[in-house]
């Protein structure tokens, strides 16, 4: 979305007169070093993206003390799974991974992280349907009480509520440990975010 | 990355940029592009590029975010509780027919500069922009625990968010403030910032304000405001946001005992333009930034564009305060060449900034001469 927009840009600004555009590089920016982060879905990226692993540089006597902080607070990671994810760390977070190049955003892109989105299609939904769709299909992961366990994450009183469109594409795409359910239909996810919508944060 | 940074700080480039993203704000030429760099999506953690720093306010739009979690389910009509003899739950709008209270004041994540610590610590990487002055609107604090009836032996204000952690097994976040510094009568609940309602990114409907103090104790989403004898326990008092009592060689391993709750922080100044890495034009260069202490207002700004052999006085520009930024310009001629500069501030107390930074554990309060280069042709 961003580079999209600094592709524009670059259109725009080729398109102005010379006088009035001062420092203007030549040359697009260089494209934020690509890094694999993809290791980290399993572990991670369910409470928190990837960048907040990425733009770390810690030796490897850090990172052990950081996963051992994260599985204290619910990081799925497995003992056994715990070297083959040290090793990754090691490959792309690092003390000497290089320079840590973040994403920029525009003021109205990062105002639209907090504004709710309509709910369109997933609106209406029936609470007390949702009650038994939840769960069956929720709460095994997510808790009875939707304040998280020890795969899923707490949905109760998060903002994701506030984000029907974002709260289908977990559930049709998939978010971290997650699988995807692709055939869940609009009125189920209705139902079921109207259910969750209903429980209390605490 | 160099290249991305002068692209930011082209102003036509910023006016397209603008433009690019729908946005109806008329820009001025010399303003920056309003951009956020993103620390991370979720939770949410944005960064105010460093160009803004040449100014008493920080307009909205552009202020960093910092977050813990991940905000929580929008809710206008949330109504903050305080206990005490008489609890009161209170809706904005009972708030707001309060009397009012505004302040100017620095809000500043404690790991502003965390990025630049060495050895390097595990924490969001932020460069210098978790740092921004707003006005600050709202009730008193004191105004709130007294109509609430506080209970004699309350020493402590436990003070929770409507933010929810991902898991069960994470520590909520909440922060315990001494009852001396809640009952400051800077200590705010504000609901406005620079005029506006709060937004969702800055807490609303209701977030502290503690000015001089770190912004871990500007609780937002506030919910809760719990008078106490003791301290709160919990991950957030006990091991977060801790400092070592007395400086440290650069990583130690510092044992809890000798840690304690950070809260005032230090002074410091920092150079918004010339952009470290820019180009000006040859001629008269002009040094502007902003300077500031949470522990008296600021006495001196110091400039030195010969690598710290002199050091001149810049002029400064705002209402001198504590916890309160002021505008330092300082003004030179350079021929074409490489130019740099340093700057370092003093404050009431006698307080200044080091040369170089303190270390510790979790890259608190970086705070050492900011030094830029750039290149006059």
């Amino acid at each position: 979305m961003r580079s999209t927009a600094v592709a524009l840009a670059l259109v725009l600004v080729a398109a102005c007169t010379p006088a009035t555009v001062q420092h203007v590089p030549q040359t697009a920016p260089p494209a934020p070093r690509a890094v694999d982060t993809a290791f980290l879905k399993n572990d991670c990226v369910a409470c928190h993206t990837a960048d907040m692993v990425a733009q770390q540089r810690l030796t490897d006597k850090q990172w052990p003390k950081s996963v051992d902080k994260m599985r204290g607070w619910g990081a799925p990671t497995e003992d056994d799974e715990v070297q083959p994810l040290l090793a990754s760390l090691a490959r792309v977070a690092s003390r000497d991974a290089g320079p840590y190049v973040p994403q920029t955003i525009s003021a109205h892109e990062a105002a639209q992280l907090f504004t709710a989105e309509p709910d369109g299609k997933l609106a209406g939904g029936n609470a007390t349907r949702g009650r038994d769709l939840y769960a069956d299909r929720c709460a095994p992961c997510h808790a009875d009480d939707a304040r998280g366990g020890t795969m899923g994450v707490a949905l109760a009183g998060r903002h994701v509520l506030d984000r029907a469109p974002d709260f289908a594409r977990a559930i049709r795409s998939g978010r971290g440990r997650m699988p995807e359910y692709p055939d869940t239909t609009d009125a189920e996810i209705a139902d079921m975010i109207a259910y969750v919508r209903s429980l209390p944060a605490r | 990355m160099m290249r991305r940074r002068e692209f930011l700080e082209t102003g036509t480039l910023a006016a397209i940029g603008a433009i690019v993203v729908g946005s109806t704000r008329i820009l001025a030429a010399t303003e920056p592009v309003h951009d956020l760099i993103v620390r991370s999506f979720l939770p949410e953690n944005l960064e105010t590029p460093i160009a803004w720093f040449d100014r008493l306010v920080i307009p909205n739009d552009v202020f960093f975010v910092r977050s813990h979690f991940g905000a929580p389910r929008l809710d206008a009509a949330r109504t903050l509780r305080i206990e005490g003899m008489k609890p009161l739950d209170l809706s904005p709008s009972d708030l707001e027919a309060m009397p009012q209270t505004t302040v100017v004041a620095v809000l500043q994540c404690a790991g502003n500069g965390r990025s630049l610590i060495e050895p390097r610590v595990p924490g969001v990487q932020w460069g210098h922009g978790a740092m921004g002055q707003a006005s600050w609107t709202g009730v008193r604090l004191k105004d709130l625990l007294e109509r609430a009836g506080l209970p004699g032996d309350a020493r402590h204000v436990q003070l929770e968010g409507a933010d929810v952690p991902p898991k069960p097994s994470t520590p909520v976040f909440h922060r315990s403030i001494p009852i001396d510094r809640a009952v400051d009568p800077t200590t705010l609940v504000a609901l406005k910032m620079n005029g506006e309602r709060l937004s969702h990114a800055h807490g609303a409907p209701f977030r502290l304000v503690v000015p001089g103090w770190a912004g871990d104790h500007w609780m937002k989403w506030l919910r809760l405001i719990r008078p106490q004898a003791a301290e709160a326990a919990g991950f957030y008092m006990q091991t977060g946001y801790k400092l070592p009592k007395s400086p440290v060689e650069p990583g130690t391993a510092v044992k809890p005992e000798d840690m304690t709750t950070l809260t005032t922080f230090p002074v410091k100044s920092l150079i918004a333009r010339p952009a470290d890495g820019g180009t000006t034009h040859g001629g008269t260069q002009e040094i502007a930034g902003v300077a500031f202490s949470g522990f008296a207002p600021v006495a001196k700004v110091e400039v030195s564009t010969d690598g710290g052999t002199t050091w001149q006085s810049a002029t400064l520009e705002g209402d001198p305060g504590t916890g309160r930024w002021q505008v330092f310009r300082y003004r030179f001629k350079a021929a074409p060449g490489r130019a740099q500069a340093m700057v370092r501030a003093t404050d009431g107390k006698g307080n200044t900034q080091p040369e170089r930074p303190s270390w510790n554990p979790s890259g608190y309060f970086w705070n050492a001469w900011h030094r830029v280069q750039w290149e006059v042709v």
